[in-house]
């Protein structure tokens, strides 16, 4: 099951190469909400060669629940 | 962003993994999976063991044990092995105990016996102490936090960013990785919040830096730990998408390297799949009592507590080289198996003899002779050296023993008992007295009673009067200790009702809509709700919200809630109890119960004795009573004069009200076709209406080879032998059993495992593979296959309520004895059954009714000849107490305390017209112009011939009653037996006067006043109102009529006489039912008879004389309900009116259509075809109306005032002051139904007639009449 974290990843026209990551931490819908996200993400913590510190996300489990996992970013660390 | 992530595989390595921290759902509300399912799972995700760890607790270690057995999962397959999960009360981390060998189980079972000791019922307090003391020969694993009081959720609750208010709302959009889009907005958090949770570029690093593992809290209590268990500690690491994972996985690392304890792979299992993950959920929000909405972080976030197979596991913790491989390391330690549990049976019964045989013995040839003092029969006597013999060789003689030991107890304590079960009716076991069955009196011809082959344990249960059980086991504990003898549990489940009121209040569901769902279940029965019964309630099961809640309320079914006392099933042991088994208190004072509950106890081979209540004993008891002592005929269960004709023919009329077993609807529609004659038809009867039989179809077949329409044929010689006593047609348990070794090549063996299967095939769902080998086998063998699913569809019935022959016979025995006294000595009968209440399936009113109806008088509860119990008043004899004597009572005049103007009173009635007879029947029951029971009304003291309900002309000669029944205090709703014995007591000749018992009894006013309402006061000539008004009107504190001194004196009538204006028998009547719930002056529906009439309703004795196929209405209370399991949803309702009870049959088309009527209404008119099969008539049902409204007529029945009967309604009556108290309080005074309310005068002014206030709440009038009883 491929859940490991990115090693590198384009955001905001930048590529940036990760050293150093923590994760998945998993986030599974609510299920008993009718409008709750179907899909659910794995967050990591991930800081690139330059330092920088990101949150990003996976949406969606490869094979139980797509086929196309998509990575968005959850936020920044000061 | 085309696949960024590293390849997960792992070169494929061997992945067997063996998984030892699996909670399963009797960690109760945390545990999402039946142990079952767990174990199946993991047969199929090919682990090599599994390992079972409840909190604090082995109650489920039972079920994945027996579960594999009966599977066949052998170790090479996949090992089960016992442990607990030990959750301290003093902060220490969670730690899992597998005992290596049977000694170190011992030392766990003692451990959560401490720890369940120190606690209520249901808890378990245990301190990391109590494990140092007791953790010799234990594999222990060391989880990394305490759960006590939180739930476990994953080891570092996690933030949810998507779900949580405030930081990390909303994810911002469109910053897909890869995409050139940027983000309008992206949160920024602090350095903080880095920091919490800083990644690790590999925890193995970290791990080895110098600093990691040192000086925590951990390391210390490990270093102690390590110190008394060496080499016997493990550090659990577990990777569950918690927040962390990574960085937590290297300080468990480090924490192993610091302190040597390895460190072993774990996934902390809560469910078998993840699929579980709502129903886990919803377990959190009832377990915290909140919702799904409010609960939080308290959910778990993700669904990975699942069970992981090697190779899964093996990724996980690609990083922790050895993990996996540990955890074979650590099954290999353990050699522990739940099969080494051995029993050993207590050995202090014998009593003296070298050996328990020898005792066995002994006692048997000496109650041999008890039994046969003209000598033992022959057949009897080689019985009894058979089974002497078997039992020898076998080692059961110290379980006879032990059974013999209790029942001589009870004997000695005149308390009646009688066992049954499957080695009950044995000779051994009559000889014992501990059954009644006498193998020479009844043509028996019992299978070898237990079978040496299947090395099935003995089973005799017992059945002791209910009302005296709790003595035999106080002898029990005493004689044995608390240490050595505990009750066994019995699991509580959720249940349809239970479950959707649980889940629905989870999802926030309102109040209403709960009720709702939880009213569509019918007593405790389960399954699914289906949409149509939603729809009807006017939900929608479209609605997706609630949708789920039913989906999984339905899979919350059948949860295990919590460990609950069996009735009465011991287990007794040589040595320490708790050596074999946690002990722990039960919610009763006095009382230890054992973890397992019994089914467990068998699979594993431990004695049970089951110390059962039954009713029908004390009733039996209580009539043996009666009869050595109003008819001098000393009777017990073995000498009542055995296959009378009389009593056949009154059962065979299914004239069976009261009597053992055989009143219920089922049973009594069946008794006219099966028309027993001999008491092997009883036993019979008994096991044939039975789920078993039924869902076999093997009822019909019975009765028409029992009526010659059908020859009676065998599918082959060797079936012969097993069903020649039952017309080749098997109804016995043990029948159904034998089918599947002689005709299904099934092993003894194998026959053993269908026969638990059976008992747990609902829970278990193993039943199908024995079904495949049933069928198949018996197809090999030339059965006809049909025949075969026949065979096999009753062995699933027998699932729930297996009857075995032997234990039919011993229920048969206690019917025939019912059936006996019912017969012959009907007011015994009835006054006994009413002095056991609550007990059968019939209500006190119905027990009277019945009564009347075979010519026995009932008399009223009366101050002056009432006992606490119904007693028996001698009908010819001489006025008993204060015989005519009394000034007072005759300084009363007629009129006064009967009302003339209810019609029901006659001229013929007063108390001075009854001058030869007791005052204590100065009101007969009479016929009322409303009362069609004409045959009831000559009750004369001569008595030439008894007045028998038509129904039973045919008994004229066989009663023997001359007797009446008198009504107890006990009748009376409310009463306190105390104060009931003070009165009867200090009753000496009699009391003459209110006042005169007030100041003799010394009772409260309240309590007269109760007695009064009761209407209790007859044999002074007051009625209920004129009786609450002398109460009312007694001097109060402080007058000095209150001094000792004055006490003894005659009082002084002075008061005026009020002028109350008489109440209408429909009142009294109404009355009598809140008060009494029955009454003798009338049956309710008398009342409205001319209103039915109109409407074209019969009366019940009318349906007689109607013909099959017609279409009928009846009407009448509803007194019971009945939907038995076996009956595909057919509803059993008995109604009656005022000429008797009428049957009807709803079927569940017309029950979906009208359930809340049929559930909820007290009066009900049924119209339908009729249905007279063989005498037994019912109504089917196509339509039923509610018609409990009109019972709000009563009150005002039986009077002059006709117009007031056509138009009553509340609006006509304005409240009074009275109705205030609608405000107040529920349970004060004011607020209890106030239509008896009379003002207790204040000043002489206001004493009069047409001041008191008089006030009938109508509407709360069908609320006195009785709800009906709901059986399944």
């Amino acid at each position: 099951m491929p859940d490991g974290p990115p090693i590198k990843f384009r955001w905001r026209r930048v590529l940036h190469e990760v050293a150093a990551v923590e994760g998945p931490e998993r986030i599974a819908p609510e299920w008993w909400k009718a409008q709750a996200p179907a899909l659910t993400r794995d967050y990591f913590r991930a800081e690139d060669t330059q330092g920088q510190r990101f949150w990003l996300y996976r949406e969606g489990f490869y094979a139980r629940e797509t086929e196309t996992a998509r990575w968005y970013m959850h936020g920044l660390f000061g | 962003m085309k696949s960024m992530s590293p390849d997960c595989r792992l070169p494929t390595a061997d992945c067997r993994f063996a998984e030892f921290a699996v909670t399963t759902n009797f960690s109760f509300l945390t545990g999402a999976s039946h142990p079952e399912e767990l174990v199946a799972c993991a047969v199929a995700l090919g682990l090599a063991g599994i390992g079972i760890v409840d909190r604090n607790t082995l109650a489920g270690v039972g079920r994945a044990h027996v579960y594999a057995r009966e599977h066949e999962i052998g170790p090479e397959k996949l090992r089960v092995v016992t442990g607990a999960r030990l959750v301290f009360a003093d902060g220490t981390p969670d730690i899992l105990a597998y005992p290596q060998d049977r000694a170190a189980y011992g030392r766990l079972t003692r451990l959560l016996s401490i720890g369940n000791l120190r606690a209520e019922k249901g808890d378990c307090i245990l301190t990391f102490d109590d494990l140092l003391d007791h953790c010799e020969g234990m594999q222990l694993i060391v989880m990394e936090t305490c759960t006590l009081t939180r739930p476990p959720v994953p080891h570092s609750p996690s933030p949810r960013p998507v779900r949580g208010e405030g930081r990390g709302e909303g994810p911002d959009e469109c910053t897909q990785v890869v995409e050139t889009i940027p983000a309008p907005r992206v949160r920024r958090f602090t350095q903080e919040e880095w920091q919490a949770s800083r990644p690790v570029a590999n925890p193995l690093t970290l791990a080895l830096s110098p600093r990691a593992g040192r000086g925590d809290r951990q390391g210390n209590l490990l270093d102690r730990l390590l110190r008394q268990a060496p080499g016997r500690v493990w550090l659990a690491a577990a990777m569950t998408y918690g927040r962390g994972m990574r960085r937590a996985l290297a300080r468990r690392v480090a924490l192993a390297r610091a302190t040597g304890a390895p460190l072993i792979a774990t996934n902390d299992v809560l469910m078998h799949t993840p699929d579980r993950r709502p129903l886990a959920d919803v377990l959190t929000c009832i377990r915290e009592g909140t919702t799904l909405d409010a609960a939080g972080r308290r959910l778990a976030a993700n669904a990975e507590r699942h069970l992981k197979d090697g190779e899964e596991m093996a990724r996980l913790f690609r990083e922790a080289p050895g993990v996996i491989e540990e955890t074979l390391r650590f099954l290999d330690g353990i050699t522990f198996s739940l099969d080494e549990l051995k029993y050993d049976y207590p050995d202090e019964t014998r009593e003296g003899f070298t050996t328990p045989q020898e005792a066995l013995e002994a006692f048997t040839f000496e109650g041999a002779k008890r039994r046969y003092p003209d000598g033992v029969p022959t057949q009897v006597a080689q019985a009894l050296k058979d089974e002497l013999r078997l039992i020898a060789e076998l080692k059961y003689a110290p379980y006879f023993l032990t059974v013999h030991d209790i029942v001589r107890f009870a004997r000695s304590q005149d308390i009646l008992c009688q066992g049954r079960g499957s080695a009950a009716n044995s000779s051994v076991c009559f000889c014992l007295g501990i059954t009644e069955v006498d193998p020479a009196r009844h043509e028996l011809l019992f299978e070898r009673f237990i079978s040496a082959e299947r090395k099935e344990p003995p089973d005799i249960d017992v059945d002791f009067e209910h009302e005296r059980r709790e003595e035999v086991i106080q002898y029990i504990y005493g004689k044995y200790g608390r240490h050595r003898a505990g009750l066994a549990a019995s699991v509580i489940t959720y249940r349809g009702r239970s479950a959707i009121r649980e889940v629905g209040k989870a999802f926030g569901l309102t109040e209403d809509t709960v009720s709702a769902l939880s009213g569509t279940f019918w007593g405790g029965s389960s399954g699914a709700i289906e949409d149509q019964q939603a729809r009807r309630l006017g939900l929608d099961p479209g609605e997706a919200r609630l949708a789920q809640a039913i989906r999984l309320a339905d899979e919350l079914n059948g949860f295990p809630r919590h460990l609950s006392q069996h009735t009465g099933g011991f287990v007794i042991t040589r040595s320490r109890l708790d050596d074999v088994v946690p002990i722990m208190n039960a919610a009763m004072e006095d009382r230890t119960t054992v973890e397992w509950d019994k089914d467990d106890l068998d699979a594993l081979g431990l004695f049970k004795i089951d110390v059962l209540a039954l009713g029908m004993l004390t009733c039996l008891r209580k009539s043996f009573e009666f009869l050595d002592k109003h008819y001098g005929e000393r009777l017990t269960l073995a000498t009542l004069p055995a296959e009378e004709r009389a009593i056949y023919a009154m059962i065979s009329r299914a004239d069976t009200i009261g009597v053992f077993q055989i009143e219920s609807r089922a049973q009594m529609s069946m008794l006219p076709r099966l028309r027993p004659q001999k008491f092997y038809d009883l036993v019979i009867e008994v096991a044939i209406v039975r789920p078993g039989p039924i869902q076999g179809d093997m009822v019909h077949p019975y009765l028409r080879r029992r009526q010659g329409l059908e020859p009676v044929k065998y599918e082959s010689r060797e079936l012969e032998a097993v069903l020649h006593r039952t017309l080749g047609v098997p109804l016995f348990q043990e029948q159904a059993m034998k089918i599947a070794i002689v005709a299904a090549g099934f092993t003894p063996s194998e026959a053993d495992r269908l026969r638990r299967a059976m008992a747990t095939f609902r829970r278990v769902g193993t039943i199908g593979t024995f079904r495949t080998k049933m069928i198949e086998g018996m197809a090999e063998r030339g059965y006809d296959r049909e025949f075969a699913e026949r065979c096999f569809k009753q062995i699933e019935g027998f699932g729930e309520y297996g009857f075995p022959e032997s234990h039919a016979a011993s229920f048969a025995l206690l019917v025939y004895s019912s059936a006996w006294i019912k017969c012959r000595y009907p007011d015994v009968f009835a006054a006994a059954l009413l002095n056991s209440q609550p007990m059968g399936f019939y209500a006190p009113s119905q027990i009277v009714r019945d009564a009347r109806e075979h010519g026995v008088e009932v008399r009223e509860v009366d101050i002056n000849c009432s006992d606490w119990d119904c007693t028996l008043e001698a009908i010819s004899a001489a006025p008993t107490v204060m015989a005519g004597t009394s000034p007072a009572i005759h300084a009363i005049e007629p009129h006064q305390s009967l009302p003339t103007g209810a019609p029901s009173f006659g001229p013929g009635l007063k108390p001075e017209a009854g001058a030869g007879r007791s005052i204590c029947d100065p009101l007969q029951p009479s016929r009322t112009e409303a009362d069609s029971t004409v045959w009831m009304a000559g009750t004369s003291p001569a008595m030439t011939a008894r007045a028998l309900h038509p129904r039973h002309a045919g008994m004229q000669g066989d009663i023997r009653t001359t007797h009446a029944i008198r009504l107890g205090f006990r009748q009376i709703v409310g009463m306190r037996e105390e104060d009931m014995e003070t009165l009867v007591a200090r009753r000496g000749r009699g009391y003459d006067s209110v006042r005169d018992l007030w100041l003799r009894s010394g009772l409260s006013p309240a309590v007269l006043e109760r007695l009064a309402q009761a209407d209790a006061f007859r044999s002074l000539g007051l009625d209920r109102r004129d009786a609450l008004w002398a109460v009312r009107g007694l001097n109060r504190a402080g007058d000095k009529d209150d001094l000792p001194l004055f006490a003894g004196r005659a009082p002084q009538e002075c008061e005026p006489d009020a002028r109350l204006p008489s109440m209408p028998l429909g009142e009294h009547v109404v009355e009598d039912y809140r008060r009494l719930s029955l009454s003798l002056k009338a049956q309710p529906v008398a009342f409205v008879r001319d209103r039915l009439a109109r409407k074209g309703i019969l009366r019940s004795e009318e349906l007689a004389q109607r013909a099959t196929g017609e279409r009928v209405t009846v009407a009448g209370l509803v007194l019971v309900r009945q939907r038995p399991g076996t009956a595909q949803g057919v509803i059993f309702m008995t109604i009656e009116d005022e000429t008797g009870i009428a049957n009807i049959i709803v079927w569940p088309k017309i029950f979906e259509r009208l359930r809340t009527i049929v559930i909820g209404a007290r009066f009900v008119a049924v119209t339908g075809k009729l249905q007279n099969e063989s005498g037994v008539i019912h109504v089917v049902a196509d339509h039923v109306q509610d018609l409990t409204p009109m019972l709000s007529l009563l009150s005002n029945a039986g009077s002059a005032d006709v117009s007031a009967l056509a138009h009553a309604d509340e609006i006509r009556r304005p409240p009074t002051g009275d109705q205030r108290g609608k405000l107040g309080s529920p349970g004060s005074r004011a607020a209890r139904p106030p239509s008896l309310a009379i003002e207790a005068p204040k000043s002489v002014e206001s004493r009069r007639p047409g001041e008191v206030a008089r006030h009938v709440k109508r509407a709360d009038i069908h609320r006195v009449l009785p709800k009906g009883r709901n059986f399944q």
